[in-house]
Formats: structure tokens, C-alpha cells, sequence
């Protein structure tokens, strides 16, 4: 084969190197090779690139993850509908042999490996599910065509439904019933209006929709018992015009081809052959087809329902009606289709229930499929699903961000390349909960939790968040955690099948709103002012000028370290919030209290001139025992204005004296004087140690 | 020695060798695999993994061993790295495991030796 590009793709997959080594030789020629040593990769490698596989080849003796294995998971996972397996192995059990066959496998080559046979089977195997592939994509393509029309028609419809009249239901069903007959029966006498199948679906479709102008008639016109007056008539009349700028209105959507054609509908559907209909007066093929055949069908199903001004005629009478003109002029060639049709017409109509319809729409595409048969569809089917894996990728790779899916069936982790890659693990994790690289990213209790909500949304509500501690490359982060829960089936009956989400990393914002949070005007532990808060407040003080006279005391625990390392950081914790509460208690309100450091607190206070009396109060009422850890403090002040007029030099000053008393045996307080300058300091920069 | 008369070595009836020259098409490959099969841990895994005790191990190399001789042709090891599969399959008896591995390492050295001298 020269298109080297082309090549088909056949996973191999078992332990033994040499086996693939056999089989990349024997198969190499026709195809691409690709290879897994074991269950857990082949399982990525199908997740990865499922629609490039064409075939697997899979041993059933394997370490990690055995054959069965894998199969059981192909199963789970809707893959083996779509990769034909062909077992190998020296098994010759025909137990063994049987259990492949029931678990989806498509043939079973035994060793010794024949290199004739094996590429007999692989060519077969893959012409066979080539064939099945491509039905399967023009089915898929015509599903995703028919759902998207009926999501918008859930959509125009979902507003209208409030206002529609009690016994429309049934005649939306009926004129689309006939819409589609007559449109079926003139695509077989005339090409003139190019109907295919995806066309006549679409106008069958949007027919439902002929009437919703009628939303905007006064209901007492709507359900008069009895004909109308002209005026009324008038009235009744607008919801042609109405119902096609409904339709003009869904702006996003206005070049869709469904919205195109219902508009025609909505507006034409009372115009007449002649030119003697309205809102338009349009003639002849002026008329849109599918505005013809859907007036037709309104016409009929009128004349055979019963209405509160007339009662219902029956099937021959409303066909002699219309085929008289006396509903107005239709197209000839359509009175034709409606004489054609009308036995088949009765009984269609007399059996319909709303059930059948959807089994209809699947027996006629089946038709179409076998009628049709070219490769178009699937190939463009799996373009575009290419494409969208690529995009996928892309944009996940862009996102920096820790994307996954978790199918419950399976058990089963698959991380987006970059998420792996950033975590340090395997981009597919079996059983994550068990896993114990996981749990050391996150918590056995954490994952636990997020299962249980998870599992705790339901089917219109299905996201939850969070912000989680993941361990990365030996480090803490913070993330925050987005979740959405899949659910399966209708409201009633919903059926979990995993998850999507995301780990973003907001570590920065955390660590950035910690320290924003040191800038809060508290310490967090004992409630007091932290050290920048107090210097903005007592440089507020000193700013004022006033003739008064402050201390500045800086004092800090002695052998405060022995209690941290003796009884842990909490009981340290309490001893400084103990300090704290006795400060609190025995100063001032106006007094500024902070604790500055990890055991150090600094007081500024007003002192009438008595300022040795009030520092010795404050150094006894600090001094004593908690939980039998003695507490005793060194404690260093400076006065001002005496010893500085700025907060600089006040703190400066004060650091100095308690660098002095600590010098001196701690346990003590010292003022500031001028033989203390230049000595060390204790909180200044300039020390380099306690 | 020939590829052919290194087959002959262990079937004198040329059996072996015309199956696995009609499997694998030329003696370059042939050739090449018993090269390969030399390089493959699987032998010393296996004497590992029984001397350890490990069971499960050890049936995943014999296994493997069996599976490439199947492939080559290599008639002896082959049936004895099979007998030594089936008892480890299930509830091995340590005594059989180590007389069945004592054929398997006659089987594999005797190979070994004739590929070896292949040239």
C-alpha cells in the first residue's frame, strides 16, 4: 500500500514483546501498528483514539489487566460495537475459547501465529465491520440531524404550549401524518420539487408547527361555538402573517433550514392555488411546497374533525370536498396525489397514535439507508467527531487546569494529558478511589467526599464545587474543584453514569488572600491589632502633636520556644492568646495592644507621668502560670516625646531596652536610656537572631 | 550450523522447521526471532519468581516462554514450559514446580546453545 498516511490502524495488544514484534511483521505491510503491553493500556489507547482503531488484536494472558478484563470493559464502555477484537493466545481451553466469543470477540487465532491466516482474518474482520461502520455512521449522522431539529422544536413549541387549545394535539399529529403521505407520493411522480427524505422529514416536522399564530388570537375568538362574524374572520385570519414573524423572530436561528421552512408554513399555509388565499395572495408555485401540501392537510383534517359549528365529515365526503374546490383551489398535481393516497390515507389515520410515530421515523430511515448506501455520511460523521477531539484537546491543553472524567461502569479516571501530566500519574487510573498514588494527592476522606456529592445532585441540578488541597510534586496546592454529574434517562428515572470536571489552580489567590488577610487590621490568633495596624494607629497618635506624654512597650515571652517544643504549637498557641486576654483585661480601650511577632506584643499607652508604676502593673499582670508552662516576659520601653517623637524611632528605642533586658537575665522590663545606643536589637532587621 | 539443521537438532523429521518457515515465510525472520528469544527476560523471571515463591509471576513467564516457542516451532520447551504452565495455573505443588522447571531449564539451555551457534 504506497498511501503510507492511509493506513489502517490495528491495536496490538499483549505482554510479550516479541509477539507483537511477530505480528508487526506479519501485518506491517497493510497496516499501522500499534502496540500495548498490557489491559491499562490498551484501555487508554481505545479511549484515546477509538475511531482511528479499526481492529484489536488482544492476548488474554496478561499482567495488570487481563484479556477478559479488557473485553468486560469494552463492553461497559459501548466500545466493542465499535472495534472489532480478535483474540490470540496459546489458551486452548474451548471454555476460555467460548467465554471470548459470548464477551464480543469477532474470531480467535491461536498460536503457533500463521502469517497467511492472521492476515486472512484481520482483512475479513475489518471488510466486515467496515461495512457496519459506515451504516452506522449515516445512521448516527441522520439522529443528529433529527435531534437537533427537534430540540428546536422544543424550543418554539415549549413557548407556545401554554396557549395552545385543548384539541390540537391530535390534529399537529394528523396534518403532519398527511403532510408526509402526500409528500412521499409526490416525490414518486414528480422530481419538479426536489424532495429527498431529509426534506420531506423536515417539512413533515415543521408542519406541526402551521398554526402557532394562533397564540396571539383572542381566545373568544379562537373557541367561538358558532361561525364568525366578518370582523372576527378578519381577526382570525392574522395568524398566518403572525405565526411566520413568530417564526422570523428566532433570531439566532432564522438561517436554520427547519426555521426556513415552517416559516413558509406558518405564512402560506391559507394561500391558494388560484391566488384567492391569504395573507399574500400568491399563486400557483409562488406557493412554497410545503405550504401547498400542509393547507391541503389542514383542509382535510378540519373537514374530518368535528368542530363546535359543524360536525365531522367523513373521510370520502372531505376528499370529494376538497377534490370540488370547495375549500378553495389546490395545485392539480396534488389533488392527484390526494386521489392516489386517500384509501392508504384512512386507514393511516385511523390507526395513529402518538407512539407510532417515532416508530415510523426509524422505519423510514432504515428504508432510506438500504436505498441509499454511499459512504458520504459516515466518513464526514467521523471527520467532524476528529475534529472535535482535536479541539478538545487543544483547548485542554491551553487550560492549564486539571480536567477529568469518571465513568462508574468502569471504575475509571481519564485525565486530560496536561491534568496527567501536571499530577504526575498515568493519564488513565483504574479504580481511583483504591489507588494510592491518588490518595496521595488528595485524601482517601476528601475523594469520599466529593463522591457523595456528586451523587447527591440530581438531574437539573448536577454541578458542585469546592476548593481541595491537592499534593503536587511534594508540595500542598489549593484548587478549586468543578464537578458536574452525569445523569442518564428522563427525570423520573435518572441513572448516574460518572462525572466531568475540573481542578483549577487558585494556590496564588489562596496564598495571596492569606497575606492579604495579615494586612487585616487583626491577628487572627488572639484578636488584638497586628503590628502594622498598630504602627499606622500610634503614628495617627503621634501625628496629633498634643502635649502628652506615651510609652511604647515591647515585651516578649521568655523561653516561649521550650513551650512550643515541650507540649506543640497548639498549647503555644493558647499561652499567647492567654496573654492576650490578660492585656485585654487590665488595659485600656484606648490603649493600642498588638502582638507583633510570633511572641511578641507591643503596648502604647498614655501615661500621666507615672510611667514606671504602670509598667511594672503591666509586666505582674502578665507574669504567671498557664496549665503549669510559667509565664515571665522581658519587656523593653521607651518614652515619648523623652525618647522619640516618631513611631521609628520610639519602636527602635523601645526593641533596644528589651534587647537589654534580655541580655540581662530576662524576666525583667528596662527604659530606654542613652547608653543603650547602638546595642543589638531584637526585632530590628539588623538582628540576625534571638 | 543452519537454521534448518539447528531444528534438526530436536526433530530429526524436519517437521518442525517446514511449519515454522511456512508460518513466518523466510529465515530472516526466523532467524530474527530466535535471536530475540534469547534477549527475552521471561527465562530469568520465571527462575525469579519460583525461587521467590511467586506463583503468579512465574505462571505469567512460563506462559510467555510457551507462547514464543509455540511461535517458533521450538517443539521440546515448548511442551515442557507448557506442563509447567498448567501446574502453576492452579494450586501449584512446590515439588512438581521445581522438577517441571528443571526440564524447562535443560529445554531452554539446549536451545539457547543451538541458537547460539546458528551462523
Amino acid at each position: 500500500m504506497s498511501e503510507g498516511l492511509r493506513k489502517k490502524k490495528i491495536l496490538v495488544v499483549d505482554d510479550s514483546e516479541m509477539n507483537r514484534s511477530i505480528l508487526a511483521d506479519m501485518l506491517g505491510d497493510d497496516y499501522e501498528i500499534l502496540e500495548a503491553t498490557n489491559g491499562v493500556e490498551a484501555i487508554a489507547a481505545i479511549k484515546e483514539r477509538e475511531s482511528e482503531i479499526t481492529l484489536m488484536l488482544l492476548d488474554i494472558v496478561m499482567p495488570q489487566m487481563d484479556g477478559f478484563e479488557v473485553l468486560s470493559i469494552m463492553n461497559k464502555g459501548g466500545w466493542i460495537g465499535n472495534i472489532p477484537v480478535i483474540m490470540i493466545s496459546a489458551e486452548t481451553s474451548s471454555n476460555l475459547v467460548n467465554q471470548a466469543y459470548d464477551m464480543g470477540v469477532t474470531d480467535y487465532i491461536s498460536r503457533p501465529f500463521d502469517g497467511k491466516i492472521v492476515r486472512r482474518r484481520v482483512n475479513n474482520t475489518i471488510m466486515l465491520y467496515t461495512k457496519q461502520k459506515m451504516l452506522q455512521g449515516m445512521i448516527a449522522e441522520q439522529i443528529l440531524e433529527k435531534e437537533k431539529s427537534s430540540s428546536l422544536m422544543v424550543d418554539i413549541l415549549s413557548n407556545i404550549v401554554e396557549f395552545r387549545n385543548g384539541e390540537s394535539g391530535l390534529h399537529v399529529l394528523h396534518v403532519r401524518t398527511i403532510t408526509e403521505t402526500l409528500l412521499k407520493h409526490l416525490a414518486e411522480k414528480t422530481d419538479q420539487y426536489d424532495l429527498n427524505h431529509t426534506k420531506i422529514a423536515m417539512i413533515s416536522l415543521a408542519s406541526a408547527l402551521h398554526d402557532i399564530g394562533k397564540i396571539s388570537i383572542d381566545e373568544k375568538i379562537l373557541n367561538k361555538p358558532g361561525r364568525l362574524t366578518d370582523e372576527e374572520f378578519v381577526i382570525m385570519k392574522t395568524h398566518s402573517a403572525i405565526g411566520g414573524d413568530m417564526l422570523m423572530n428566532v433570531a439566532h436561528r432564522r438561517d436554520e433550514e427547519l426555521v426556513k421552512v415552517a416559516y413558509e408554513i406558518c405564512r402560506w399555509h391559507h394561500e391558494r392555488y388560484n391566488g384567492r388565499g391569504y395573507p399574500d395572495g400568491l399563486k400557483g408555485e409562488e406557493i412554497p411546497i410545503s405550504a401547498q401540501v400542509v393547507a391541503m392537510a389542514d383542509v382535510y383534517d378540519a373537514l374530518t374533525s368535528k368542530r363546535v359549528y359543524k360536525p365531522a365529515f367523513s373521510h370520502e365526503k372531505a376528499v370529494e370536498m376538497i377534490m370540488n374546490g370547495e375549500c378553495g383551489v389546490f395545485n392539480p398535481l396534488l389533488l392527484e396525489c390526494l386521489q392516489d393516497v386517500k384509501e392508504y390515507l384512512k386507514e393511516e389515520l385511523e390507526n395513529k397514535t402518538l407512539k407510532s410515530v417515532a416508530e415510523d421515523e426509524v422505519q423510514s430511515m432504515t428504508e432510506e439507508l438500504i436505498a441509499k448506501g454511499d459512504t458520504i455520511a459516515s466518513d464526514r460523521t467521523l471527520r467532524l467527531l476528529e475534529q472535535e477531539r482535536i479541539k478538545y484537546q487543544f483547548f485542554a491543553s491551553m487550560s492549564k487546569e486539571i480536567q477529568f472524567e469518571y465513568n462508574v461502569d468502569t471504575d475509571m479516571v481519564t485525565l486530560s494529558e496536561w491534568g496527567a501530566k501536571y499530577l504526575g500519574v498515568d493519564e488513565l487510573v483504574m479504580h481511583p478511589f483504591e489507588d494510592e498514588k491518588m490518595a496521595e494527592i488528595l485524601n482517601v476522606e476528601k475523594m469520599h467526599e466529593i463522591r457523595r456529592k456528586v451523587r447527591a445532585t440530581n438531574y437539573t441540578n448536577p454541578v458542585v464545587g469546592g476548593v481541595y488541597r491537592l499534593h503536587v510534586n511534594g508540595e500542598d496546592r489549593w484548587h478549586r474543584m468543578t464537578v458536574r454529574a452525569m445523569w442518564e434517562g428522563t427525570e423520573e428515572k435518572m441513572h448516574y453514569t460518572g462525572a466531568i470536571g475540573k481542578f483549577a489552580n487558585v494556590d496564588e489567590d489562596y496564598k495571596r488572600m492569606d497575606s492579604l488577610e495579615k494586612e487585616a487590621s487583626h491577628d487572627t490568633l488572639t484578636g488584638l491589632f497586628n503590628h502594622m495596624n498598630a504602627r499606622k494607629l500610634i503614628e495617627a497618635v503621634l501625628a496629633e502633636r498634643r502635649d502628652h506624654t506615651y510609652s511604647l512597650i515591647l515585651f516578649d515571652l521568655d523561653h516561649f520556644k521550650d513551650a512550643n517544643d515541650q507540649y506543640g504549637h497548639l498549647f503555644g498557641d493558647n499561652v499567647l492568646k492567654h496573654v492576650a486576654q490578660k492585656l485585654t483585661d487590665n488595659l485600656r480601650r484606648e490603649d493600642i495592644v498588638a502582638r507583633v511577632g510570633g511572641d511578641e506584643f507591643m503596648i502604647f499607652l498614655e501615661h500621666g507621668g507615672n510611667f514606671e508604676a504602670q509598667v511594672k502593673r503591666i509586666f505582674q499582670v502578665v507574669d504567671g502560670e498557664y496549665e503549669n508552662f510559667q509565664i515571665s516576659v522581658s519587656m523593653g520601653v521607651s518614652l515619648a516625646p523623652k525618647d522619640g517623637e516618631d513611631y521609628e524611632t520610639l519602636f527602635h528605642a523601645a526593641d533596644q531596652a528589651l534587647y537589654v533586658s534580655k541580655r540581662g537575665g530576662r524576666n525583667q522590663y528596662r527604659f530606654y536610656d542613652n547608653s543603650m545606643k547602638g546595642t543589638l536589637s531584637v526585632l530590628s532587621p539588623m538582628d540576625g537572631e534571638e | 550450523m543452519t537454521i534448518e539443521e539447528f531444528y534438526a537438532t530436536f526433530d530429526p523429521s524436519g517437521n518442525e522447521y517446514a511449519n515454522v518457515m511456512g508460518r513466518l515465510a523466510t529465515e530472516r525472520l526466523v532467524n530474527k526471532y530466535l535471536n530475540k528469544m534469547l534477549d527475552d527476560k521471561s527465562y530469568g523471571n520465571l527462575k525469579q519468581a519460583v525461587a521467590d515463591g511467586d506463583y503468579k509471576s512465574a505462571f505469567m513467564a512460563s506462559h510467555t516462554i510457551k507462547g514464543i516457542c509455540m511461535n517458533l516451532n521450538l517443539k521440546p520447551l515448548a511442551d515442557s514450559s507448557d506442563a509447567l504452565t498448567e501446574e502453576l495455573r492452579n494450586d501449584p505443588d512446590a515439588g512438581k514446580v521445581e522438577e517441571l522447571l528443571k526440564q524447562v531449564e535443560k529445554d531452554y539451555e539446549f536451545v539457547a546453545d543451538g541458537i547460539r551457534n546458528i551462523g
